[in-house]
């Protein structure tokens, strides 16, 4: 383990936001708040524990949005798997011993897979350690509770460790003026579970959404059609984008849906690409995220277009192995999503649907089916679009993207500015009524001039869906 | 290793249409099945898809470039430098954003050589610096440093002394002012938490020792190796020290470095 030279400060902690799950935070020993005020301006919910009446009075009234309890926080009670993040910063001195490792028990339970806990206490260097400090419950002055990095393998044996610091800080606070502690603190993540066979019917009902893109924000946050949100992954790699996420999901159920994962290029995405969208993923706490069965670049040239893959072992060994990869960063279930075909990839096209059912099959995914695409593929392929959908896991169906495209020298490309056509409305209703979705959302990319236009063709997907029976 | 080939030849047969068959001839390692599948597609359907493959390429490229930069330059002008830089560049890729796009206008810096056209190239290593600022990064032992290395959130520019009017006027959407090609000036950019940016012209002094501070040397220890190597700030010496409490105070300076 590196130790660092340097203890947690407000920076630190606020520079460490984005990778912080979303959740509920819990801030023990919360005193004058300011790392509560901190979190919540960021945008997560707080809630700030503290015995100082005082104290939490003054932050209450500085901040009525923050939850406040005051209570010993050895009283507090911390639900399991329920926090994102718990900070608890040299509360411990005022604990006995016996109960700063109950303590120590009850946060690691306290936190949801994937969250991270902010910790810092006193070192048994430290020279209040010297003194009675704490107080037994029943109010009995007691030794000053102490921990160390050595306490790490003993409450949180396979938890990654990000920061961990021992050793002294000058402080300077009234009455002591300046003096010195000696802290041992560490910032470390609750282990994800890995993900499980995947029930694909017991996914969450989403209903109608849509993409959100940047120059619709507005009026999608008018709109009332609007049941969950699509984000595109790869607009969101950059940390100094995390905040509008975690803004929007506090309002929305988020999927990620991505267009740079390339499972079918030999040798998949890299392990960084991976942990950022692990970490999109977990801010947008979404049921599934999806990307498309395809290759969007090749040992020799990077294109920006989702090319199908020919179907065969070869593919089929490459896309499964790399879907292993992502899976075991990724602990959410994956959906993948039928790409436009603007030539054939196989002298039979059912031969690819049947490709697509063995690929979601033996990777354990979900399908994000296009019906725009298979409407598409059907007009540039000459196939016959219901009976490709037949030929799908009807059960493994999760989500359907609707989209207009545009015709250009007789090929049918998935341009994503124009209305649905109708002979994709016709399609969709067959889907629906032949399938489980979960949730369908439009996709549009450009022509952003009539927003309304846009928004009506969300509600009549509403429609369509609640004519089928989409349960929520 | 079929796989790969096929996939490297459908995507050189969509970049260069007319030359399909060639490529295709010229690929040996293509099994029969996939050599039949790409021969079936006709001439003129490759041209169609290509020209949408490769313009959404070319648009993702001119997509990113900054909103200031754009607005100075010609669409189509802009549209063949991303076009070019396409075709130069085919494992160019758009992951991870900020990196791959100082690359991009690393190209476009270079082919934008006109003497008039400085005001693009400050304009370019400005939105380049801006790219590096980040306020966010995932907790990690930091290493104390023997002395102070600028923040994340900050940079230093070399530009013309005309380019904080020249911003102004682009934000303000205004005409360009008239812009000195040959003198140049330092700025420290910055950018605050509310992602607002800033632009401190800067003494040459203090330019020369923050270019100077690497972490390595205090603050004293640098501004004395600049004054030496520039004897006529000398006179400057005591003000220049006083810089430093200034910038740190503002967050610009620190003196520890993440390591991951």
């Amino acid at each position: 383990m590196l130790l660092s030279d340097l203890p947690i400060d407000r920076a630190l902690l606020s520079a460490a936001c984005p990778w912080i799950p979303t959740g509920p935070v819990l801030d023990l020993g919360a005193g004058h708040g300011q790392i509560s005020e901190l979190l919540q301006a960021y945008g997560f919910p707080v809630t700030a524990v503290d015995e100082d009446t005082r104290a939490l009075a003054a932050v209450q009234a500085a901040h009525p949005e923050l939850q406040v309890v005051e209570c010993d926080l050895r009283q507090f009670e911390i639900a399991p798997e329920h926090w994102a993040a718990i900070v608890c910063l040299n509360v411990t001195p005022f604990l006995p011993q016996a109960d700063v490792e109950a303590l120590l028990m009850h946060l690691a339970a306290g936190l949801k897979p994937g969250g991270v806990l902010i910790f810092s206490g006193f070192h048994a260097d430290d020279p209040g350690c010297a003194y009675l400090m704490a107080e037994d419950a029943h109010g009995q002055p007691a030794p000053t509770g102490q921990v160390s990095l050595a306490l790490l393998p003993r409450f949180f044996s396979d938890w990654p460790v990000w920061f961990a610091f021992e050793g002294p800080v000058e402080d300077d606070h009234p009455p002591q003026g300046p003096h010195r502690h000696v802290l041992s603190q560490w910032i470390i993540q609750k282990p994800e579970v890995p993900l499980a066979t995947i029930n694909w019917s017991a996914l969450p009902r989403l209903g109608t959404g849509m993409g959100w893109r940047a120059a619709l924000h507005e009026e999608i946050l008018a709109s009332e059609a609007i049941e969950f949100l699509e984000i595109m992954t790869d607009d969101h790699h950059s940390p100094e984008l995390d905040q509008r996420l975690l803004a929007l999901r506090q309002r929305y159920t988020l999927v990620p849906h991505g267009v740079e994962l390339s499972p079918g290029t030999p040798g998949g995405a890299s392990e960084a690409y991976l942990k950022d969208v692990a970490r999109i993923v977990a801010r947008c706490d979404s049921p599934w995220w999806s990307d498309h069965l395809c290759y969007t670049h090749s040992p020799r040239y990077r294109t920006h277009s989702l090319n199908p893959l020919p179907p065969g072992e070869e593919s089929l060994a490459t896309v499964l192995s790399n879907l292993k990869r992502a899976r075991q960063n990724i602990p959410r279930p994956l959906l993948l999503e039928n790409p436009a075909y603007y030539a054939a990839v196989s002298p039979d096209p059912l031969q690819e649907a049947a490709f697509f059912k063995q690929i979601v099959e033996s990777a354990d995914c979900g399908i994000l089916l296009d019906v725009a695409n298979l409407m598409g593929n059907a007009y540039n392929l000459g196939l016959d679009p219901y009976t490709y959908f037949d030929a799908l896991p009807a059960e493994r169906i999760v989500q359907l993207h609707l989209a207009g495209g545009r015709l250009l020298e007789e090929v049918l490309f998935d341009t994503h500015d124009r209305p649905i056509w109708q002979e994709t409305w016709e399609l969709l209703r067959y889907v629906l009524q032949h399938s489980d979705v979960r949730a369908v959302s439009l996709e549009w990319d450009d022509n952003y001039e009539v927003p309304a236009r846009i928004l009506e063709e969300v509600q009549a997907l509403r429609r369509v869906q609640r004519q089928f029976g989409l349960r929520l | 290793m079929s796989l790969s080939s096929y996939q490297n030849t459908w995507i050189e047969m969509l970049m260069y249409p007319e030359r399909s068959a060639e490529i295709l001839a010229s690929t040996a390692d293509l099994t029969p099945a996939e050599r039949i599948l790409l021969a079936a597609v006709s001439p003129e359907r490759l041209q169609t898809i290509s020209k949408t493959v490769i313009y959404s390429r070319i648009s993702a490229f001119v997509r990113v470039v900054p909103a200031n930069l754009r607005s100075l330059l010609p669409a189509d002008r802009l549209e063949a430098m991303a076009r070019d830089y396409a075709y130069r560049e085919p494992l160019a890729s758009l992951y991870p954003l900020a990196q791959q796009t100082r690359q991009w206008l690393d190209f476009l810096a270079a082919a934008l050589s006109a003497e008039n056209e400085q005001h693009l190239r400050d304009l370019i290593r400005f939105e380049q610096l801006k790219s590096r600022f980040s306020h966010y990064e995932k907790p990690a032992p930091r290493q104390k440093l023997r002395g102070p290395v600028l923040s994340p959130a900050c940079g230093l520019l070399l530009a013309s002394p005309d380019f904080a009017a020249l911003l102004q006027a682009i934000w303000q959407e205004q005409s360009l002012p008239a812009y000195d090609n040959n003198t140049r000036q330092g700025y420290l950019v910055f950018e605050n938490p509310e992602r607002e940016v800033g632009l401190l012209p800067l003494h040459w002094g203090l330019y020369h020792v923050l270019q100077t501070c690497n972490g390595q040397q205090s603050w004293a220890e640098v501004l004395d190796a600049v004054c030496k190597s520039h004897p006529e700030l000398t006179a400057d010496h005591s003000t220049l020290c006083q810089w430093e409490a200034y910038l740190r105070q503002r967050g610009w300076l620190r003196d520890w470095q993440s390591v991951a």
